[in-house]
């Protein structure tokens, strides 16, 4: 009973680490641009959530659209000002580029916010279901739900839409999907504003769960990297695998070893896993 | 006297610091079909990017239709009308048939109605794709694949059609199959511009020549008077 309250808490979980990893790898797939500002999207809109919470008692599932059109629009001005200039560069470039945003985004958030542990503690909880002995908070399950729909909605609009037509023929071919008149850097500056979107939407669920604080973008972004690299690079299934997956991992992690060797733990795996089958667990194939 | 439908001059183009094009020249009225010819290295594809706008034109005028289009964005090139099917197909490989098809319309504003006449009108063209339509643009063999790639290039509706590399690697039988479907493309007032190796099929398709030699056109003019050069039948059709 005990091993199935762990899978069930790491599924809980598992559901947001979908939603972040879906931004941070649809940007990798399509721009091949790795972004290390990742993590601290997703602080910006636990921030939001903070916020709101603090300053007018808003419950933070209510944020998320806010912190998610927010972020939007921060990584579409970002990509069309600054990552545009880079985009076509080897993937060092791109790497230094975002790393020198993260810095300075990071820091700003440090000034702006500390770098002190905060949470959201909500006056009135949603409570919890029982079944049998098995404890299911509402809370994390509605943010669960809430963040597969958000990366269910992600890959119906990469499938079934004529923008996301457009995103996925960019990440296939960029000359050809050029030719077919796509404007590749508009693609670009929405891919990564999309990105940023689920980063802020997640971000806002996690204050519910996750201490809040700058310093801890480089935790999100390490478990992105981790959930991608399982998945499969540039996979929506994938990252709703891999982000699953994590989720499940950490929790067993954390009840075998300690809470604090959890991350340690799911990187061993990632090494193991690199090793192993390098291809990740959903392979790689097209942005599906 | 008129302008003529697609007249390039004097375009210059290179890749970074390596100049390819010296000063290329070549014109087509409308409803012809030219041809370019020439060896490996000669700047034939560089002259087909250049007229899409995937590259840019470091000097010269490019115009089709009186409207200049040299340097311009490649969906601004693709509105005025041009569109290439590029060299080596380029289709999206991990996306369906159809989905393939339905990206040349990217740019259409006219609704469903009428794109779905034009992808029957597409698939009645190339009646293979219609069993392949769900399938993947990757598993097809290379002469699907190019049908498909034409097909393509005709969903954005245009007037004038660049062909990079049609015949490459594919059987006779296609090669015969497809010459005969960009007949009838033609003739439904289709401008074309071929780039082909065969230089056999290239003056049996095309009314007009280009030979290019290292960045230049060094001669044109009618396929019959081509064919009948001395010059051009040693070098390149190899029949003294």
């Amino acid at each position: 009973m005990l091993y199935l309250q762990i899978l069930v808490n790491g599924l809980l979980l598992g559901g947001l680490y979908a939603c972040i990893a879906s931004g941070f790898s649809l940007v990798w797939g399509v721009l091949n641009v790795i972004n290390i500002l990742h993590g601290s999207f997703i602080v910006i809109g636990s921030y939001v959530g903070l916020l709101a919470h603090q300053q007018f008692g808003i419950n933070p599932f209510l944020t998320v659209p806010v912190a998610g059109l927010l972020l939007y629009g921060f990584g579409y001005l970002l990509q069309r000002g600054v990552i545009n200039r880079a985009v076509g560069q080897p993937v060092l470039v791109t790497l230094t580029l975002t790393f020198g945003l993260e810095l300075l985004v990071n820091n700003m958030l440090i000034a702006g916010f500390t770098a002190d542990y905060k949470k959201v503690v909500l006056e009135n909880p949603f409570g919890q279901i029982e079944l049998g002995a098995l404890f299911v908070p509402v809370d994390r399950l509605l943010s669960m739900v809430l963040a597969l729909l958000l990366t269910g909605i992600l890959y119906w609009m990469l499938r079934g839409s004529k923008l996301g037509r457009a995103i996925v023929a960019v990440r296939m071919d960029r000359e050809a999907a050029a030719l077919m008149g796509v404007k590749v850097n508009s693609i670009y500056a929405v891919t990564f504003g999309l990105g940023a979107l689920m980063a802020g939407a997640a971000g806002s669920m996690m204050s519910m769960i996750y201490p809040i604080s700058p310093i801890i973008s480089t935790a999100y972004l390490g478990k992105a990297f981790v959930i991608c690299v399982m998945g499969g690079l540039g996979s929506v299934p994938g990252a709703i695998v891999g982000g699953l997956a994590l989720g499940v991992i950490e929790s067993f992690g954390s009840l075998f070893f300690s809470a604090e060797l959890a991350t340690t733990f799911s990187f061993v795996l990632l090494i193991l896993l690199l090793i192993f089958r390098p291809t990740g667990l959903m392979g790689r194939r097209g942005y599906e | 006297m008129s302008a003529p439908f697609f007249r390039a001059d004097g375009v210059e183009a290179g890749y970074g610091g390596v100049q390819v094009l010296w000063g290329v020249g070549a014109e087509l009225e409308r409803g012809q079909i030219g041809c370019i010819v020439g060896s490996n290295g000669a700047g034939k594809t560089t002259f087909m990017r250049c007229i899409a706008g995937l590259n840019a034109a470091w000097k010269g005028t490019i115009e089709v239709d009186g409207r200049a289009i040299a340097s311009h964005p490649p969906h601004q090139i693709l509105s005025a009308g041009v569109a290439l099917v590029p060299e080596g197909r380029r289709l999206f490989p991990g996306m369906s048939v159809r989905d393939n098809l339905l990206m040349g319309t990217f740019l259409r504003r006219d609704g469903s109605a009428a794109i779905n006449a034009d992808l029957d009108r597409a698939l009645g063209m190339f009646p293979v794709l219609r069993e392949r339509l769900s399938q993947d643009a990757g598993t097809l063999s290379g002469g699907e694949q190019q049908m498909c790639a034409i097909g393509r290039g005709l969903m954005s509706r245009p007037r004038l059609l660049l062909i990079d590399e049609l015949s490459l690697g594919l059987a006779p039988r296609i090669v015969e199959q497809l010459t005969h479907i960009l007949r009838e493309i033609n003739e439904q007032g289709v401008t074309i511009l071929l780039v082909e190796q065969d230089v056999i099929t290239a003056l049996e398709l095309a009314d007009i020549g280009f030979v290019m030699d290292r960045g230049r056109i060094v001669k044109s003019g009618p396929t019959e008077e081509l064919a009948d050069d001395p010059v051009i039948r040693e070098a390149y059709l190899g029949i003294v």
